[in-house]
Parts: structure tokens; C-alpha cells; sequence
């Protein structure tokens, strides 16, 4: 019974497998940067600065990763993430003194405000995609541009900066010494890990993602359950953006447009599958690390900055081929298998 | 005439092995032309590794291959095709996105190498191939919009184009009703008349019985029996496939007197698909529906699953009506359903077995905060796997490494474990051999002994037979004729049907 529990609890074998996968490449990437950039690479100040950068991107990701898991997509995740952090932004400045004091409250509410915000994109994206059955990647492009028009509008695509002293420090704070946005990602992850890997929801977006038809006629609720994947993104998306206002003091109707490619990049390099039922926060979580120190360690190395971003899609390019080498290997040992049985 | 001198397409002492098992040891057989040759077995027992070699598609590791007089020790699929071998698989391998007679010509335009493709030309070409094999269906309509059956005789005339001299046909009569098997046989009759070797392979014993001439039936690897059709009683068919004896005599078990219905429809109405159908079923009783395809019995079985739109008429389920306008609400008040096609509608294929068997009701297995307890998922699993005698090494495999047997027993699982007090199976043994045929029907009669109500629908006159109570035949809609009983036989419900 005990070994049973063992098998179940890793049924995502598959994705546990490229899990392992990216935990070597990790390590790869680690070891060789620390051996050729030890003095600057390889020191407590560059992994703390990682630390600052890793989260919001991380988190961003796992939204991604979790409309991925039923077959969609989410493009709308940087727009909102930008919505709430302005909506944040403009309570905090208008409700704070001349010297830049604010109560804890205010920040309590600014803070709720831009959740609730996220919340209700998320929302408006459930309904078109779950209710009105538009397909994601149509539906989310739509209101990644709604919503990044009205920020701008609203904005005349003017930055609001300048945020509260207060407000800033918990970006850029620590939490007995590991970085505040660092840990807030953290424990995003291991609840979002929880929720798919411990709730019935999370069974559902897996067994949904694998087969729609199979769940409606397994009688799961299968719109419930793609709706919820569009809210908890949005509600991610928000938490990203909070945490990129606070550590950047400052909101801006468009910032990281880039890293709405660079979340699905990290999604698929992290081993989820693009078309649905398979994949790890662990993955995702890993393969943002990849690339912060790929990023990090070009930097170290003093290498021309411009190259960085074909470093980083090499990077990508060679962990594909792995992935592909590796899983046409796996699958004919495993036919043998099967038909020696 | 089984004559092995004459024989012009043959295999002597095939062995193939992958990775140290042995899928065929030392399998000989022979078809000549005008003549129609059943293979036969179990899934596994290698029939379709021996339609791989003789079509090319693997090298034996030892054996000679004859086709048409010539020896070969191996083929490639271009050399098997330049002599007439055709495969007409279970999929067809058709375009669904091209028309019918874009999907006749493209092989023989690919055979010839031509660079560019006229219009004209294509539809002259399957204007002559559905000709030759004598049947009509309109060239220019998308694929995508023909029938099962169109599909079927498209394939064969696309076989038929190539200069067929040998044809396998990998269980043709899969998804077919009796109306359009009858028309598969008289082109397949035809076909043989104009001197192609055709090699069916059904699990149908009915069938074989009635289109083949010859046998050779395979099990784990070996021909266990061989000859004249004629000489081969049904049961020693199954006998020689399985290796046991096989019954199929009536296993509905006795009903008791005053049980209650569980399931009552009074003059349900759906318009254009069914009408005014009225019928209950009781506590342990097994009821079949048949009916040639388009008759609405799907669609009837789906309304009652919340799936399908009912304009009039009611629903009791044990003794209190509901509206069932979804299948939430079918669930709710105790309907199961086992939809027809298991790969698309009723598994998740890449997914664990363990995951496919709790895919239903998973709400119901939620404990405090919400989540669920994998070790009691995995518990679930694995009793029903013992329960229904799965056959796997390892519950967290993937599904789609079973046989469809045990697919079907996935299925059959799934929806059993929520105990629902009615279950509606469609075509609950589509594609399953016959031993694990017979045992998924008793699976059905010890649920039923146990006091679930069944509607099986089925196109599957034998197992009806075999296990129902109660039979329903529906037609345009409206249940034409109800047997019961003693009434019940294969020949007054075929007679019904056609």
C-alpha cells in the first residue's frame, strides 16, 4: 500500500522526470559561471541580487503555467499585473503627506485594491474564455490590449513615482536576510503547488487539460474549473505586480512588455506541456532560475551586454533538443518494455 | 480452396521479436486469390505484427514472405505496395480535411510521383475507383462530413486504385450497423470475384463466419488452428482464440418481483430525434437498446444523461421526477454514463490509470480545506483495479498501455465507483476481444445482482442477447418493438432491425 502511495503521489513521472532534468542543467549553469566568474558571480551580493529579480518573474510564470495546464494561455498577465500595480500606486500617492508619511492602513488598502483589481481581470478573462467559450489565446490578446490601453489612457502613459518610503521597503527589504519578494514567491509557489497537486481542483486542470471531451463527460465542471485557472492568474499577476511597484518605487502603464514571451518561454522550458496536463511549479520555478543566472553570470563575465539575449535563447534552444533526445530515448525503451511484458 | 501450391500470397515460419519477446514464432499462412481469409486472436496474439511484415512495415527475423510468386526475406513498404498489398486500418488513415475524391487519388498520385495534381484528373480517378468496387457517394463533399461507413468502402477504393492484389482489412466492421456491414461484405464479395486475396481481421465471430472462406486464428504468437471455414463451429473459433471455452449462453440474472424502478421516462420527446419514448428500468434489470446508426439511440441515451435537449415528456429517477438539463444534474440524481467512443470521450490517455479511475465524483472524496488525500485516491484506484481484474503492472502507467479490455474496465471503473443507481453503457465492448467481452458482461450482471439498473446500448446483437432482460428496438425515433425475455433472440431483433 505504502509503495502504491509512492507511485501516485509521483504520477507526474513524465514532468517529475524533466524536473530532474532542469535541476542538473541548474546546477550546470551554477558551476560553470562560479568557476569562471567566482569574484563576482559567485559572491552573497550577486545571489541576493538574483534573489530581487527571480520573483516577479517566477511568479508571473506560474500564472502562465497554470492556464497552460488546461490547454489555454494567458498573454493578459503583464497588462494586468501593470493595472494593479498602478491602481496601488496612484491610492498610495494620493493618500500619502507632503514628506512622503503614509499609515499602514493605506497600504493595506492600496495593496487590496490592486488584488481585487487583478481579481476582476482574471474574471472578465473567465467569462470569455469558460462562459463565452472564446478561445484563450484570441480572448486573452484582446484584453491584454483593453487593459494596457486603459492604464495608458488613464495615465497618458506617464509612470507614477515616487511611492512611500514605507511601501518601497517591502520590496526591497529582507525577511531574516533572504530578500521579501524572494519568499513572497516562495510560498505563492508551494500554495499554488498545493492547489494543483493536493485539491481537486488541481486533478481536474490536469485531467481536463489531457482530454476536455473525457471531463465533460466525466461530469467534472470543466468551465468552473478553466475559470478558476483565468482568476487565481489574475490574482497572481497582481501580487507580481505589487512586488515590482514596491521594489521599483514607481508604476508604469508599460512595464515588462517582454515578460509576457519570456513567462511562456519559461513555462515550456520548465516542462509544462503547451497542450495541457502536464507539468510542475517545481519546473517553473527552476527554469526562471535558469535564466536569471545565465543573465546574471553574462553579466559577471563582462560579455557584451547585447549578446545576452541569444545567450538566453540558446540556452532555450539546447534545453529543448535535451527534452526531445531525452524523451524519444525514454519512449522506445519504454515500447520495449511494454512488449517484452 | 485452401490449397497451399496454389497459394499466391503466403508467409512461412515468420519469428519476429522486439526487445527479447517473441510476437510471432514461427507463423506460417497462405491466401490465394479469390478468397476471403479471417484473422483471427486476441489482442496481442500478433495479427497485427504479421500485417506489419507482409505490408512492410517491419522486417521479420526470420521466415519467407511470398507475394505473387516472389520471395522476399524482408520488405520495404514501397516494395509490399508494387505488389498489391494494401492494409485498410482501424482509423483508415483518411484526410478528413480533403474531399473524397482528393482522398481516393492522392496514393495514387504519390505512387506516380506527379508533381502537380489536376482537378479533373483526381475526380476521374475516384470516379473509376468507387465504380469499380460498385458503390456511389459523392466525390466532392469534404471527408470530414461522410459516415463511418463511407469512410470504410472510400478506403477500400483508395486500396483499389493502387492495383490492389491483396487487401487487410483491420476489423472493418467496428463501428458499422448491420444495414451497412451487409453492403461492406457484397463489395468485399465483389472484390474477391475480381481475384484479390483478402485477409479479414474481426473479432466478430458472427461475421467471419459469414464473409470468410478460410481461417487462421493466432494466439501468443502461434496459429492455433487453421482450414476451411466450413469445418469451424463458432465456439470452436473462440475456443482456438482464447484458449478456454468461451460461454455465451444468457446470463441476465433472475429478477426479483417486486423491485422498484429506478429509472422511469414517460413519452420523451426530443424533436426531429426521438419521440414519445416511454419505458422503465428496475432495480437489477438490464435493459438493451439497439437500433441502426441515426436512429437517436445515442442521442437518446445522452438526454438522459443531461447531455442532449428533451422538449417534452418526464424523468423519474427511483420514484422522484427530475430535470436533467446537465450532466451535473444527471449525476446528482444517480446516472452514470459510458460514453461510445472510449479514446476521445471516456479516457485520459496520457494519464494514469489510478487518475482515470477517480476522474468522476472527485468532489465527493474532498476532505477538510478542501483537498484531497492521494493515498485515499490511491486507494480507490487500486481496489477497483483488483475489483475489475485490470491487467497492469503498475497503476500509475499511463492508460493508453492498456489492451481495450482493460481500457473498457478503466472506463467501466470510473464510473462504477460513485455507485450510481442507474448506468447507461454505450456500446460498452466496442473493440474488446471476446474473452474480455464475456467478462465485462459479467461485470454488468454482478452490478446488476447488486441492484443498479442498466440500459445498455448496443449495436452488438450476441451480447443483448446474452445479458438483457429487456430489449428495445428504436427506429426514426420511436422504440419500434420491445422483446422480453424468452422473446429475446438474435434472429427476431436482426429481423426487427432490417
Amino acid at each position: 500500500m505504502n509503495e502504491l502511495r509512492n507511485r501516485f503521489a509521483s504520477s507526474t513521472l513524465l514532468s517529475d522526470r524533466k524536473v530532474t532534468q532542469l535541476m542538473g542543467f541548474t546546477l550546470l549553469v551554477l558551476l560553470i559561471f562560479s568557476y569562471f566568474s567566482s569574484d563576482i558571480f559567485f559572491t552573497p551580493e550577486n545571489f541576493t541580487s538574483m534573489a530581487f529579480q527571480i520573483p516577479e518573474v517566477a511568479i508571473l510564470s506560474i500564472a502562465v503555467m497554470l492556464s497552460m495546464l488546461t490547454g489555454g494561455i494567458d498573454l493578459s498577465i503583464v497588462a494586468t499585473s501593470n493595472l494593479a500595480a498602478l491602481l496601488a500606486a496612484y491610492i498610495l500617492t494620493k493618500n500619502m503627506s507632503e514628506d512622503g508619511e503614509i499609515s499602514n492602513l493605506w497600504i493595506l488598502m492600496a495593496c487590496l485594491a490592486g488584488i481585487l483589481l487583478g481579481l476582476i481581470c482574471g474574471g472578465i478573462n473567465a467569462l470569455l474564455i469558460a462562459v463565452l467559450n472564446i478561445t484563450p489565446i484570441l480572448a486573452t490578446l484582446a484584453t491584454l490590449t483593453l487593459f494596457n490601453g486603459i492604464a495608458i489612457g488613464l495615465t497618458n502613459g506617464v509612470s507614477i513615482s515616487g511611492l512611500p518610503e514605507q511601501f518601497a521597503r517591502i520590496g526591497n527589504g529582507t525577511f531574516f536576510g533572504v530578500p521579501t519578494p524572494f519568499v513572497l514567491m516562495v510560498l505563492i509557489a508551494l500554495l499554488v503547488g498545493l492547489i494543483i497537486n493536493r485539491s481537486s481542483l488541481g486533478l481536474k486542470i490536469f485531467l481536463i487539460g489531457t482530454n476536455r471531451k473525457a471531463a465533460q463527460y466525466s461530469v467534472m465542471g470543466d468551465k468552473r474549473v478553466i475559470a478558476w485557472t483565468y482568476v487565481i492568474s489574475g490574482l497572481l499577476s497582481s501580487f507580481a505586480g505589487l512586488i515590482i511597484a514596491s521594489r521599483m518605487s514607481a508604476a508604469s502603464p508599460d512595464f515588462g512588455n517582454s515578460y509576457i514571451l519570456l513567462a511562456i518561454v519559461i513555462v515550456v522550458l520548465g516542462g509544462v506541456n503547451p497542450m495541457g496536463g502536464f507539468g510542475t511549479v517545481t519546473g517553473v520555478v527552476l527554469a526562471t532560475i535558469v535564466l536569471q543566472m545565465v543573465a546574471s553570470g553574462f553579466n559577471a563575465l563582462r560579455f557584451n551586454q547585447f549578446f545576452y539575449l541569444a545567450a538566453q535563447g540558446g540556452v532555450l534552444v539546447l534545453v529543448m533538443i535535451l527534452n526531445v533526445v531525452l524523451e524519444n530515448r525514454r519512449r522506445s525503451k519504454s515500447i520495449n518494455k511494454s512488449l517484452e511484458s | 480452396m485452401l490449397a497451399t501450391q496454389t497459394a499466391d500470397y503466403s508467409v512461412k515460419n515468420i519469428v519476429k521479436s522486439f526487445g527479447g519477446a517473441k510476437a510471432l514464432a514461427g507463423v506460417s499462412m497462405s491466401v490465394s486469390a479469390e478468397e476471403v481469409h479471417c484473422l483471427a486472436g486476441e489482442n496481442g496474439s500478433g495479427k497485427s505484427t504479421l500485417i506489419k511484415i507482409m505490408s512492410g512495415v517491419h522486417a521479420p527475423d526470420s521466415g519467407l514472405i511470398t507475394l505473387a510468386g516472389k520471395e522476399f526475406t524482408h520488405l520495404s513498404p514501397r516494395q509490399a505496395v508494387n505488389e498489391g498489398v494494401q492494409v485498410i486500418f482501424q482509423d483508415f488513415s483518411l484526410l478528413p480535411n480533403l474531399t473524397v475524391a482528393e482522398n481516393i487519388a492522392l496514393p495514387t498520385n504519390i505512387l506516380k510521383s506527379s508533381k502537380f495534381i489536376g482537378k479533373k484528373e483526381t475526380k476521374k480517378i475516384a470516379e473509376e475507383a468507387l465504380g469499380y468496387i460498385g458503390v456511389d457517394i459523392d466525390i466532392n463533399s469534404p471527408l470530414l462530413e461522410t459516415s463511418i461507413a463511407s469512410k470504410q468502402l472510400i478506403a477500400i477504393a483508395r486500396a483499389t486504385n493502387l492495383g490492389v492484389k491483396m487487401l487487410f482489412m483491420d476489423e472493418p466492421t467496428t463501428a458499422l450497423t448491420r444495414k451497412e456491414v451487409k453492403k461492406l461484405f457484397e463489395v468485399v464479395d465483389q472484390l474477391r470475384k475480381r481475384g484479390v486475396a483478402i485477409v479479414f481481421v474481426s473479432h466478430k465471430i458472427d461475421e467471419i463466419q459469414e464473409i470468410c472462406n478460410t481461417i487462421t486464428v493466432l494466439r501468443n504468437g502461434e496459429v492455433v488452428a487453421e482450414g476451411l471455414m466450413s469445418k469451424f463451429k463458432a465456439k470452436e473459433i473462440a475456443m482456438a482464440m482464447t484458449g478456454s471455452e468461451i460461454a455465451t449462453s444468457r446470463i441476465a440474472p433472475p429478477l426479483s418481483k417486486n423491485s422498484r424502478a429506478l429509472l422511469e421516462l414517460e413519452k420523451l420527446t426530443s424533436i426531429n430525434t426521438f419521440d414519445d419514448v416511454s419505458f422503465s428500468i428496475s432495480e437489477g434489470e438490464i435493459i438493451g437498446l439497439t437500433g441502426l446508426l441515426g436512429s437517436g439511440r445515442t442521442e437518446l441515451a445522452e438526454a438522459i444523461f443531461g447531455q442532449y435537449p428533451v422538449d417534452a415528456g418526464s424523468i423519474k429517477v427511483d420514484g422522484k421526477e427530475v430535470t436533467l438539463n446537465s450532466p451535473e444534474a444527471a449525476l446528482a440524481s444517480g446516472i452514470g454514463y459510458v460514453p461510445p467512443d472510449r479514446l476521445t470521450q471516456g479516457l485520459f490517455l496520457e494519464q494514469s490509470i489510478l487518475r482515470n479511475i477517480v476522474a468522476v465524483g472527485l468532489d465527493r472524496q474532498r476532505g477538510r480545506w478542501g483537498g484531497v488525500s492521494k493515498s485515499k485516491l490511491a486507494k480507490i484506484g487500486s481496489s477497483w483495479i483488483s475489483e475489475l481484474r485490470i491487467k497492469t503492472k503498475n497503476p500509475i502507467n499511463p492508460v493508453s498501455s492498456l489492451s481495450g479490455g482493460n481500457q473498457q474496465r478503466v472506463v467501466l471503473a470510473k464510473w462504477l465507483s460513485i455507485n450510481p443507481k442507474v448506468m447507461i453503457l454505450n456500446g460498452p465492448t466496442v473493440g474488446v476481444d471476446v474473452g474480455s467481452k464475456r467478462e465485462i458482461l459479467e461485470i454488468i450482471r454482478d452490478r446488476a445482482q447488486a441492484g443498479m439498473a442498466f440500459l445498455l446500448v448496443s449495436d452488438d446483437i450476441p451480447e443483448l442477447v446474452q445479458i438483457c432482460h429487456k430489449v428495445l428496438v428504436i427506429r426514426h425515433g420511436k422504440i419500434s418493438k420491445e422483446f422480453s425475455d424468452k422473446q429475446i433472440s438474435e434472429s427476431a431483433i436482426y429481423k426487427e432491425l432490417n
